[in-house]
């Protein structure tokens, strides 16, 4: 079920007036039965692999939390559970496709016939949805029990923990600590947590249907399907549209995530914290994806050594890490490939940074505030050029389109396109709302009054009823106006 | 941005109102006040942004349907383009009832496709047609002038083509009358009925036990005693759809959940037929008409087609049936028993599957469904080449 699609405006209320309406008690087991009801309406036997998984892992994790002398092997167990699911939906074909690739290439360097391996024997494997998701939630639990947290030992809580709809499908990768604090306390309704969760759910539509669907459609799906008809205005405008559009797509779909939890009083954490505006790729990682940058940190980055090691060995380990969170992306080399060029970034910028702190003038000149704004212009650019590498469909044809930008041809279709749409109103209309915003946050944090209308729009917002109800249902009309034709599947939705 | 999308208000720094008993009719007040300045806010967005402009429908007692009038159209479901309608709802240029002297007429009919939303009016391929006739006039000295009108309206079956002929384009006293057909229109032109509850009002056509080609207008006709009781309702809808893009907002989103969610076109029909149960009508009763057997649709677009050549020889016009190309080889036979009957009943048929099997960038032809402005160059070439060809235009 897409948080998009007119079955979750559906869904969402029913659940949500069921779970207000029935007592205390029945709320977990409704919304775990909601969950698990979200999962299956896409396809139902893999509900029986959620819970397959849950049910591994709730007892594992409570074997390594009683074992006094087999808490390595129990954790291993659970890992290999966990990581051997994720690779054989995700990865298998992927393996099966690279060793007949260098078979082939083998025979033909020693000239045997390659005809044998013509064909690449390949599974009919449907990967299940938010594998990569629960799979890396599930870890994280058996690795924290491993290190001593205390385990949920409430079954329908740690099942709730792994299958909670809000978060299901792409995340946020939640921690069960800060889960399993929602849980202890009966859920009251409040207010101010329901206005918050609808202005979430509504500013994730915005951002998903009207500017991350609309780049889609209008944009990026026609520039990577024929690159041969770009010129090379068209080439860049499809790179930046491409890096607004995952944006787009992501933090949308997390703010709807994260706004429908809050209906039921619950908090997911926040996976974006304005990434555009950082100034390079170590801090770009920190504000991208940050639920799945502090995973990768904590399982993987710290395990391998982290930055306590000799220089070298700190390097391998970014390079590792990041090579290793582009293969999470999606079973393809193309995602290697941008993990790799990540980790090799990475490595370089932790170099620059520690060479500039040591040289007097460079460590003054990054003060300045030029040089910032440099910074994080070249960071950007940077990142939108080696997304080309994330959504193209292999590394040849990312080339492709590099080819295109780096030319000089004349502009084609999509120039115009762009230009006839509604993109540029909804533009405007999205970044009309972000200063509104920014400015009132500003007033608010440093304890200004409010202009005197604000102010009042402010007053009304809280005190009104009817004007909130009749807010939210215009908003619901903007983004119905600005929408496509035809919604899309969120980008994350297929790793 | 995360951070700048955080709360636009931060309701913990607004004190907490007294709670106060309001009066009723302060409540009603706000409410109304509220309402009206969303509706006004939202309106002169929608129009600053050109949106909500895609309603251009009316309903008509003999076509079903019509273009209405002079009605701004920003069309963006597929391509793009942002034209008026002309004073007589014909997605085309003015032109005059009354044929001007040394001026030939091609009139077009046909459904989306010809009407041509989704490109600019001037890359559709009754304009190009013009321009390109004229064109050769002028290079050959040809004092002939050529008028190329657009009839063509969206969903438009062949039936009420046919009727359109009559009631709006033998006016116009053209010299060749175009139509471009797809196998798709002729499922369109008959009606089971038995089952009319469901179908659109439009003229249907069947034939009867001897053979002949009868009309069966009843569902149009229906809805329109219907609408006769709701008429206030039906000024507003039109007013609405005139004047309002949020109406035309509400309309298009209706259009797209019933044609991509499942779900909602059956709670929608649910809705539907509650709303007329509660109004203590049987919401199953069938609108009275002729009850016939079940009908051929291709035999019956087929007599439409030779009834239509018959009446556009009585109205001196030439008729040419156009066949959109065979993108998915559905229409071979449908193809060939039209050119078998052409040349039997004396109309033109342009298969424009074989120029497009030529082409030499056939993805260029069309957008998702329908033809792109290059589809419409090749479509105006195309047929030019063939009018020339045929000598209809001498």
């Amino acid at each position: 079920m897409l948080f998009s699609s007119f079955n979750y405006l559906i869904f969402l209320p029913i659940v949500f007036g069921l779970y207000w309406v029935l007592p205390d008690k029945c709320r977990k087991p409704l919304l775990l039965l909601a969950s698990y009801f979200f999962y299956m309406s896409w396809l139902p036997k893999y509900g029986l692999l959620l819970f397959g998984l849950t049910l591994a892992n709730y007892f594992l994790g409570l074997l390594i939390d009683k074992s006094e002398h087999r808490k390595k092997l129990f954790l291993t167990i659970a890992i290999s559970i966990n990581l051997g699911c994720l690779c054989f939906f995700k990865y298998t074909n992927l393996l099966l496709d690279s060793i007949w690739q260098g078979l082939r290439g083998l025979l033909h360097v020693t000239g045997m016939s390659t005809a044998p391996f013509a064909n690449t024997p390949m599974f009919d494997i449907l990967l299940p949805l938010g594998i990569s998701f629960f799979a890396f939630e599930f870890i994280h639990y058996v690795v924290d029990v491993y290190k001593g947290s205390s385990p949920m030992r409430n079954f329908i809580d740690f099942a709730l923990f792994g299958a909670f709809f809000p978060s299901q499908i792409a995340g946020p990768i939640k921690r069960f600590q800060d889960f399993s604090k929602q849980l202890i306390h009966p859920a009251v309704f409040n207010k101010q947590e329901f206005n918050d969760g609808l202005v979430l759910i509504l500013q994730g539509l915005f951002k998903k249907v009207c500017l991350g669907d609309t780049l889609a459609q209008l944009v990026v799906d026609p520039g990577y399907a024929n690159p041969a008809a770009l010129g090379t205005l068209d080439a860049w405008i499809v790179f930046f549209a491409f890096t607004f559009q995952v944006f787009f797509d992501f933090s949308g779909y997390t703010d709807i995530g994260r706004g429908s939890a809050l209906l039921f009083g619950y908090r997911v954490p926040e996976n974006f914290n304005l990434p555009f505006l950082s100034a390079n790729f170590l801090e770009i990682w920190r504000r991208w994806h940050i639920s799945l940058s502090t995973w990768l940190r904590d399982y993987l980055y710290f395990p391998l050594g982290g930055s306590h090691c000799s220089v070298w060995a700190q390097r391998r380990n970014l390079f590792l890490t990041m090579a290793l969170g582009g293969l999470w992306h999606g079973a393809a080399w193309h995602y290697i490939f941008f993990g790799c060029i990540q980790g090799v970034i990475l490595a370089v910028t932790r170099d620059w940074q520690k060479y500039t702190d040591k040289h007097p003038t460079l460590s003054r000149m990054k003060l300045s505030a030029w040089w910032h704004w440099s910074a994080v212009a070249a960071t950007f650019w940077t990142w939108t050029v080696l997304l080309v590498i994330f959504r193209a469909p292999s590394v040849t044809h990312a080339f492709s389109m590099y080819a295109k930008a780096f030319s000089s041809s004349p502009a084609g279709e999509i120039t115009t396109t762009l230009m006839t749409s509604t993109l540029p109103a909804t533009l405007c209309l999205y970044g009309l709302y972000c200063i509104t915003c920014a400015l009132s946050n500003r007033a608010v944090e440093k304890g200004e009054a409010l202009p005197a209308m604000a102010h009042g729009i402010a007053t009304v917002w809280k005190q009104s009823v009817p004007a909130r109800a009749i807010a939210y249902a215009a908003m619901a009309i903007v983004i119905l106006a600005f929408a496509p034709g035809q919604v899309q599947p969120f980008i994350y939705f297929q790793f | 941005m995360q951070k700048l999308e955080k709360h636009i208000t931060n309701e913990a720094k607004i004190p907490e109102p007294r709670a106060s008993r309001r009066p009723s009719w302060r409540s009603a007040f706000e409410v109304v006040a509220y309402l009206a300045l969303a509706v006004f806010l939202l309106e002169v967005l929608f129009r600053i942004a050109g949106v909500g402009s895609q309603e251009f429908m009316y309903f008509d007692q003999k076509l079903g349907n019509k273009h209405i009038p002079g009605k701004e159209v920003i069309w963006r479901l597929e391509g793009f383009s942002a034209e008026t309608l002309n004073s007589h709802g014909y997605r085309d240029v003015e032109h005059a009832v009354a044929k001007p002297a040394g001026i030939k007429r091609v009139a077009v009919l046909g459904d989306s496709h010809s009407e041509g939303l989704q490109v600019p009016l001037n890359n559709t391929y009754a304009r190009r047609l013009e321009a390109s006739l004229n064109g050769s006039a002028n290079k050959t000295a040809d004092k002939t002038g050529y008028e190329v009108i657009n009839f063509a309206c969206s969903g438009y079956s062949t039936a009420q083509e046919y009727v359109q002929f009559s009631e709006e384009v033998a006016p116009y006293k053209p010299d060749v009358t175009v139509i471009l057909m797809h196998w798709g229109n002729t499922a369109a032109n008959i009606v089971d009925s038995k089952n009319r509850r469901n179908a659109q009002p439009r003229p249907y056509f069947y034939l009867d036990s001897e053979g002949r080609l009868l009309e069966d207008n009843s569902i149009a006709e229906w809805c329109y005693k219907q609408d006769a009781q709701n008429e206030g309702l039906i000024e507003t809808i039109g007013f609405l759809k005139r004047h309002s893009r949020i109406y035309g907002v509400l309309c298009q989103t209706d259009l797209a959940l019933s044609i991509n969610e499942r779900l909602y076109s059956k709670l929608r029909s649910f809705i539907k037929s509650a709303s007329i149960s509660l109004q203590g009508k049987d919401y199953k009763a069938e609108p009275p008409g002729p009850v016939y057997p079940p009908q051929d649709s291709i035999r019956v677009t087929q007599k439409i087609v030779m009834a239509l050549s018959k009446k556009c020889a009585e109205n001196d016009s030439k008729l040419v049936i156009m066949l959109l190309p065979d993108v998915f080889g559905v229409s071979a036979k449908f193809s060939k028993d039209l050119t078998d009957l052409s040349s039997q009943h004396n109309f033109g048929l342009l298969d424009l599957s074989d120029a497009f099997k030529k082409h030499p960038n056939p993805n260029d032809v069309f957008l998702r469904v329908h033809l792109s402005s290059q589809g419409h160059k090749f479509v105006a070439d195309t047929l030019h080449a063939f009018l020339q060809q045929k000598n209809y235009l001498q």
